[in-house]
């Protein structure tokens, strides 16, 4: 600002003259108005006619004859309100924004539903019901297969060894560490829940009656160690037969405490 | 925009003049034009803002979209890649790996039996056909492995659970296979061998069920 005094003063202090003017630009301005949105039927200098002669000469030739058709024609404002292009445009934008709202909500739905899917299927640490329950189901069977074993080690190593050497109990733990090899791939596979619990229950049924069978097997083994050898058995000269009540009752008493 | 360039505008031509030796400018002051002109740009700035806003929200919501979409179909993909190809765990499972080692102990056995049975040629025809059908029926179960179980086919969708359970119900044939091919042999060293025969005669009701198990399985598993 002050440079601009400084220029204006330099000016009227030498050789030449300022001066200003406060004008209007009718023209220029009603064509402004028609560019963007404001008025449309704003035509400068005046096209119009009375009893069919012009009232501005300039203005009639400039619209009615040189430009005619921008004169005669539509509006063509860009902004007009509200029916303009661009307002057009928005409320197509707008409605297009709306629809893509409703798809996003959608598909969110939709990824949710897929994410729920995923999380369900994921074996590993996401498999619930393996973690919570059925590993301890499986391992109390394969803990007590141990726990056989251990007490047959302790009580009676001749049935212990007679088990392994059979053909039932190699059997058995050949069918184990499938059943144990099967058990872990249900668990890490990525599978739907229901049919991973499936497939859980089906192993459980079938190792519990195996298991169930082993055991009495197991028991038997057990039992038939401890009978009397063949050396014992020939030592035994006569086996005592008791015939009257009275010793059967003696006898029952004394081998029972009651 | 329009009205700083008519500032730098006048005050270039004040600078010319200052140093210059123009004499008489005049300058004219529109009272009109700037006030329409700003009209038009705050009206236009203000809508083309709101544009520019609905548009990057279509945009964002067109990104979240094709992000949930992408993801929807990863899964989708992981789930369809998991029904139609055989899972590493199923090929590997310990379950094969006793299938593999049982099927030649089988053949084993009956070529020990047939060794057995030699010398008898009374024996060597039901022998020779007891031969052919466990051979039979081997060969038609690790077919069934191969091109259905294991097999990766996009027609063809098992979960991998499903896959384990077919693996183990051959494995189960195949165990009962081996138990009857042992027992046969026992048979054959302990007794005579026409007590052996009539022991065999019940390994033919395994002839030709294969076929009807795996036309079943394919029946069921199809989509």
């Amino acid at each position: 600002m002050l440079f601009l005094i400084f220029l204006l003063s330099g000016w009227v202090k030498g050789w030449a003259q300022f001066t200003y003017d406060i004008v209007q630009d009718k023209p220029a301005n009603g064509q402004l108005k028609r560019m963007v949105f404001i008025k449309w039927n704003d035509w400068k200098p005046n096209p119009g006619t009375f009893l069919g002669i012009p009232l501005n000469p300039r203005g009639y030739a400039f619209w009615q004859i040189v430009n005619k058709a921008y004169y005669k024609g539509e509006d063509r404002r860009p902004y007009r309100l509200p029916d303009g292009p661009f307002i057009k445009n928005y409320g197509d934008l707008t409605l297009q924004q709306m629809a893509d709202k409703k798809i996003m909500d959608t598909t969110e739905k939709i990824r949710n539903t897929n994410l729920a899917t995923y999380l369900s299927m994921t074996g590993g640490n996401g498999d619930i019901a393996y973690n919570l329950f059925f590993k301890r189901k499986f391992n109390e069977i394969f803990d007590e297969v141990n726990e056989w074993l251990k007490g047959m080690q302790a009580e009676s190593p001749k049935a212990l060894e007679a088990c392994m050497n059979s053909e039932y109990f190699k059997n058995f733990v050949e069918y184990v560490e499938i059943t144990k090899d099967r058990i872990k791939a249900i668990h890490e596979s990525f599978v739907d829940k229901g049919v991973r619990m499936e497939g859980y229950l089906e192993i459980y049924q079938e190792l519990s009656q195996k298991y169930n069978v082993l055991s009495h097997y197991l028991a038997g083994q057990v039992r038939l160690s401890k009978f009397p050898t063949q050396a014992r058995l020939k030592e035994i000269k006569e086996i005592p037969v008791t015939t009257s009540d009275k010793e059967i009752v003696n006898k029952i008493l004394s081998n029972f405490k009651f | 925009m329009e009205n700083g360039k008519q500032v730098v505008m006048i005050i270039m031509l004040l600078t010319i003049s200052f140093f210059g030796n123009a004499q008489f400018v005049t300058w004219a002051f529109h009272t009109d034009l700037p006030f329409t002109q700003l009209e038009n740009t705050a009206f236009k700035c203000g809508w083309n803002y709101t544009y520019a806003n609905k548009l990057k929200e279509i945009k964002k919501n067109r990104e979240k979209t094709l992000e949930y979409l992408v993801f929807v179909e990863e899964v989708q993909r992981k789930i369809y890649n998991t029904l139609s190809n055989v899972d590493g765990a199923v090929k590997d499972s310990k379950t094969i790996w006793t299938l593999s080692k049982k099927i030649p102990e089988i053949l084993k056995n009956l070529e020990k039996s047939v060794e057995l049975a030699a010398g008898k040629p009374y024996l060597l025809t039901i022998t020779g056909d007891m031969y052919n059908i466990f051979y039979q029926r081997c060969l038609n179960l690790t077919n069934y492995l191969q091109n259905v179980i294991l097999k990766s086919d996009e027609k063809i969708l098992i979960d991998p659970v499903r896959r384990h359970k077919l693996v183990y119900d051959v494995y189960c044939e195949i165990n009962v296979l081996f138990q009857l091919s042992k027992s046969i042999l026992d048979q054959y060293r302990l007794k005579t061998l026409q007590d052996a025969v009539d022991k065999i005669i019940p390994v033919s009701t395994f002839y030709n069920v294969d076929k009807m198990i795996v036309q079943d399985i394919l029946r069921k598993v199809k989509f």
